[in-house]
């Protein structure tokens, strides 16, 4: 069998070989823990959300493209993680199990934004872009230490072209290409079918790779 | 039968074709964010758009202990609607951004109260998030950031109904 | 495998999520169909790219507090359980003055401590929370900006509820709020609400 040697997880470097997630190993690993949750033990589900805190985040956070409200979301997935515990499998994934609650959470804020028709609103006043993310309020994360000027303005150009895709071919991509999903995994989370992930990822990727085919050929 | 059907299906239908087809955009009250300019210097130095405030108005703010100034003057106020499952942003200040109010419903209102769940925003950045219980009578008050010699007070509350 | 493969197996070929058996019938026949080795390496660049330049993982700012928040809210949960009246079947009714609020159970008394740490404001790392003094459910109060302290006094016997912010930075007084208008959305607003403060009606 021909295995895929699992990444660093130094996320600046990044790996050179595809990325393929490593099943089963965080599965046992967070298994003794869930049991433990389940039965009520606060101190376990802790540490699960010390455990999978990072890629909820990061994964909520590129969704809604709004670090505050990010920071505020991702602590919801973990409350209705844990009352949804009784109900977890053990068979399942954790993290597949978390991204599906991440799922529902993103789609519930956003359809709560606002109205479409809610009176007279000043659009450009209300854009979330417009609001100082850099702000003490929205802490940026810290830049790894070897990040350059151009690591940076890439992945604001990355980003920019996630801003482009529609929810559903946005989160495709997060979940598959920043998170390292399988196809599987991701029909999951997203409550689809393994072929309509497919076709999403395969239209997003086709808009982002001819939005970032400059960027990614000279690097 | 068929009558007590009928009247049940336009009742329940009735929020509905006033909410469109979405429940979600019912709306609930109108919530009223208002910011006054206090201080226990020069009231005039907020400037000509700001309004001295009615006797009574003063006295309702004065019974706070921890809001009484000698000089009270509104300088902005929006009035935006409560939906059910939406939130909404108050812009009590015009076109500029420097006070904005976020904010969305916990619950039904119950007796002219709801409880909302509560940002607020100041020079664009979320400096308070909170749930409050308000009712026309009882704003939520949140003094705040120092400007011209006193300081921007913010009140949220229910508008009442429309008599 | 001589024919071409399905999209589905195509699809997982190209993202690598073949192994065994499979993934050496697609490398066989993609041996002969070099356009499609290169699209795989094309997706491996591109997939290379992304997860160099977009983190797998961002810790939350302020990280004790975030897992605090989410601590908290679970116990609150837990607390509103236990004092939530449990239903009286007859087989129990005799038993019931347990439940009876002098005896406070454990779990009921340590969310009320909880709840009523009145005034008194928990400084952390990345922000400050105050647990408001109020009862079940106890309000949430909190800054994220650290430097900004939220005193909370609970509105009590006809009052309302203030929240006085300490260190919030002051607007400029330069700021001018001249253009100030008083917004309405609606027509249906009680102009005497807006009498009764003052401040003019928004009609």
């Amino acid at each position: 069998m021909n295995k895929i040697p699992r990444p660093t997880s130094n996320p600046v470097t990044g790996p050179l070989e595809p990325v393929v997630p490593q099943a089963g190993a965080e599965s046992d690993d967070d298994s003794v823990l869930v049991s433990r949750a389940q039965s009520g033990d606060l101190r376990a589900y802790d540490e699960l959300v010390i455990r999978h805190r990072g890629r909820i985040f990061a994964m909520v956070r590129n969704m809604i493209h709004n670090e505050a409200d990010a920071w505020d979301l991702a602590q919801e997935v973990f409350i209705k993680a844990w009352n949804a515990l009784p109900r977890f499998e053990a068979k399942a994934r954790f993290s597949t199990w978390l991204f599906r609650i991440a799922h529902n959470t993103v789609y519930d804020w956003t359809r709560k934004r606002r109205p479409e028709s809610a009176g007279e609103l000043n659009d450009e006043i209300f854009d979330r872009e417009r609001i100082d993310l850099s702000a003490s309020t929205a802490p940026s994360e810290a830049e790894a230490p070897d990040a350059s000027l151009q690591h940076g303005e890439l992945r604001r150009k990355i980003e920019a072209a996630l801003a482009k895709l529609s929810p559903e071919h946005r989160e495709a991509v997060i979940l598959k290409d920043v998170q390292g999903l399988s196809y599987k995994e991701i029909a999951d989370a997203m409550g689809c079918t393994l072929g309509t992930v497919m076709s999403r990822l395969f239209y997003a990727r086709q808009k982002l790779q001819t939005l970032l085919k400059d960027e990614y050929e000279t690097r | 039968m068929i009558f007590r059907c009928l009247a049940a299906l336009l009742l329940f239908a009735a929020p509905l074709s006033r909410a469109g087809e979405d429940p979600g955009k019912e709306v609930f009250g109108q919530v009223v964010v208002r910011v006054f300019h206090v201080t226990n210097g020069d009231p005039k130095l907020a400037g000509d758009g700001a309004k001295p405030l009615a006797p009574a108005a003063v006295e309702k703010i004065q019974k706070e202990e921890h809001l009484k100034y000698a000089h009270y003057s509104g300088i902005g106020q929006d009035t935006k609607p409560l939906y059910r499952s939406y939130e909404n942003w108050a812009q009590p200040l015009g076109s500029s951004d420097e006070v904005l109010v976020r904010f969305e419903a916990q619950n039904k209102p119950v007796k002219g109260t709801a409880r909302l769940g509560l940002e607020l925003w100041l020079s664009r950045k979320k400096v308070l998030k909170t749930d409050a219980e308000i009712s026309a009578e009882h704003p939520l008050y949140v003094l705040g950031p120092a400007w011209r010699g006193g300081r921007l007070l913010i009140s949220v509350s229910l508008a009442p109904k429309a008599k | 495998m001589n024919t071409k493969p399905d999209d589905v197996m195509l699809a997982l070929w190209l993202d690598d999520e073949l192994h065994g058996e499979e993934f050496a019938a697609m490398e066989a026949w993609a041996a002969a169909h070099p356009e499609q080795l290169a699209a795989r390496e094309e997706t491996r660049a591109y997939r290379a790219c992304m997860a160099g330049v977009m983190p797998r993982e961002v810790e939350p700012p302020y990280a004790d507090f975030f897992n605090t928040r989410i601590r908290n809210a679970i116990q609150e949960s837990r607390v509103a359980a236990a004092l939530e009246p449990a239903p009286a079947p007859a087989a129990i009714i005799r038993v019931r003055w347990w439940r009876s609020a002098w005896l406070m159970p454990t779990a009921a008394a340590a969310g009320m401590a909880l709840a009523f740490w009145g005034g008194t404001h928990v400084n952390r790392p990345g922000g400050l929370i105050s647990y408001a003094p109020t009862g079940t459910p106890a309000p949430l109060v909190y800054t994220p900006d650290n430097e900004v302290k939220a005193n909370y006094f609970p509105g009590r016997n006809g009052s309302s509820t203030v929240i006085v912010l300490d260190g919030v930075s002051a607007i400029p007084d330069s700021t001018d709020f001249r253009e100030t208008a008083w917004n309405s959305s609606t027509s249906e607003i009680d102009s005497t609400a807006s009498n009764e403060d003052g401040a003019p009606s928004a009609n």
